[in-house]
């Protein structure tokens, strides 16, 4: 019978990294991925070669990113594995890297993200199967027709939508690697320029650049690389443990 | 006047159904499990995956209602730039602002693509909607497309 991840052993995020997300630059990707994960090897305290496995998610850079830009990291000959999982390529990188890790295939395993803005053709194009107007609907319109069935269906007002812009500004303005760091008010959201349908433009995503490392890894390299051991299970806290030893995936309740 | 060729003969027909005459039909396909379906496709059912022959053509009426609408005011036409001496495109870009729906077509599928002559106060959801052929080419050419708009 198939398991699930809390049935196999624990994995813990032991390192994380950012390159702050922002407008579309000059920057390659490759200075935007390594400065993260530079910044979640540090945080963890381990070296390159303590990490046996790397998944980069990406969702439009294009074939086989990760080898062109770890390879500065010095040689190791681990695996890499490319994951595009569309909106979701970082974390479905971050779920490999903790399978691999709770299955006892590796010990330490990278996950990054990292994208810049392009044009790629996306597959639905490409099935054969042709369509009335999509190419008059892009994502955002997507959105607006959901947003509109949705308030439709259960008497939401515009102004309710646009209160999930104002929380989500608000928290950008606490966090130094967000795209948008100004909190804004319900005023300025609503007031903003019209996009699709009640959408403006302070509640749409902004197409940006940037990148996300996390580090995981088994208990047995927590004790063998002494990586913060302390916040390990029986274990007391010790003065300048490391506090971002967190087990991944707790049991419902925890 | 010659008949105006159809943009996209594949998934629309000018000839209405049986049951909704006076409208153009959409091109669906229908299951032997019963799910009914647009455009057609024989690929394999979205509900049972059944393949091939199990997939046949059925016309659907160009009637429904609207689930969902949104004013698009900001379009970027993707077109790949014209090369020296290419001819013109013969079908109008979409320019905003433009409208988009969601039908729920009478027949079963959702459909989403652009509304004609409406105005905010047909515009709710519910409102019964109908398609219709309209003129988009650029030159001397007809070329029609199919669009929604309120039923009368």
């Amino acid at each position: 019978m198939a398991k699930i991840l809390k049935d196999l052993r624990p994995v813990y995020v032991v390192g994380v990294g950012w390159h702050r997300y922002q407008p579309l630059s000059d920057t390659p990707y490759v200075m935007l991925g390594l400065p993260a994960i530079r910044q979640a090897l540090a945080d963890a305290a381990i070296a390159w070669p303590d990490v046996e496995s790397s998944y980069i998610g990406t969702g439009l850079l294009g074939m086989a990113a990760g080898r062109a830009m770890l390879k500065h990291l010095g040689a190791t000959g681990r695996p890499l594995v490319h994951i595009e999982n569309a909106s979701a390529s970082g974390s479905a990188a971050f779920r490999h890297a903790c399978i691999e890790v709770a299955a006892g295939i590796a010990d330490v395993s990278l996950a990054v993200g990292v994208d810049k803005p392009g044009i790629v053709q996306r597959a639905f194009t490409k099935t054969g199967i042709g369509n009335l107007a999509d190419d008059a609907i892009v994502p955002f319109t997507h959105f607006a027709l959901l947003t509109n069935e949705y308030a439709d269906k259960h008497g939401v007002k515009p102004q309710d939508v646009a209160l999930v812009a104002v929380k989500n500004h608000r928290n950008g303005a606490l966090n130094p690697n967000a795209h948008r760091q100004q909190a804004r008010s319900l005023e300025e959201i609503l007031g903003g320029k019209p996009v699709s349908g009640t959408l403006t433009a302070l509640q749409c995503c902004p197409v940006g650049e940037g990148a996300a490392a996390v580090i995981v890894a088994s208990e047995d390299a927590i004790k063998r690389l002494g990586i913060g051991p302390a916040m390990l299970p029986g274990r007391r806290r010790r003065r300048g443990c490391h506090r971002r030893v967190r087990r991944c995936y707790q049991a419902p309740g925890h | 006047m010659s008949t105006p060729e159809v943009l996209k003969a594949a998934l629309y027909a000018a000839e209405g159904t049986a049951a909704v005459p006076d409208h153009p039909s959409l091109k669906g396909g229908r299951c032997q499990c019963g799910y009914v379906f647009f455009p057609l496709q024989t690929y394999g059912c979205e509900v049972c995956g059944r393949t091939g022959d199990a997939l046949q053509p059925v016309a659907l009426s160009g009637r429904g209602t609207l689930i969902a609408s949104a004013r698009v005011h900001i379009h970027a036409n993707r077109a790949p730039a014209a090369k020296p001496g290419a001819k013109p495109p013969e079908v109008k870009p979409h320019e905003a602002p433009f409208t988009i729906g969601s039908i729920k077509l009478e027949d079963g599928p959702t459909v989403r693509t652009l509304l004609v002559d409406i105005d905010d106060r047909t515009l709710a959801p519910g409102q019964k909607m109908v398609a219709k052929l309209v003129s988009v080419g650029t030159g001397d050419k007809a070329i029609v497309d199919l669009r929604f708009t309120a039923a009368t």
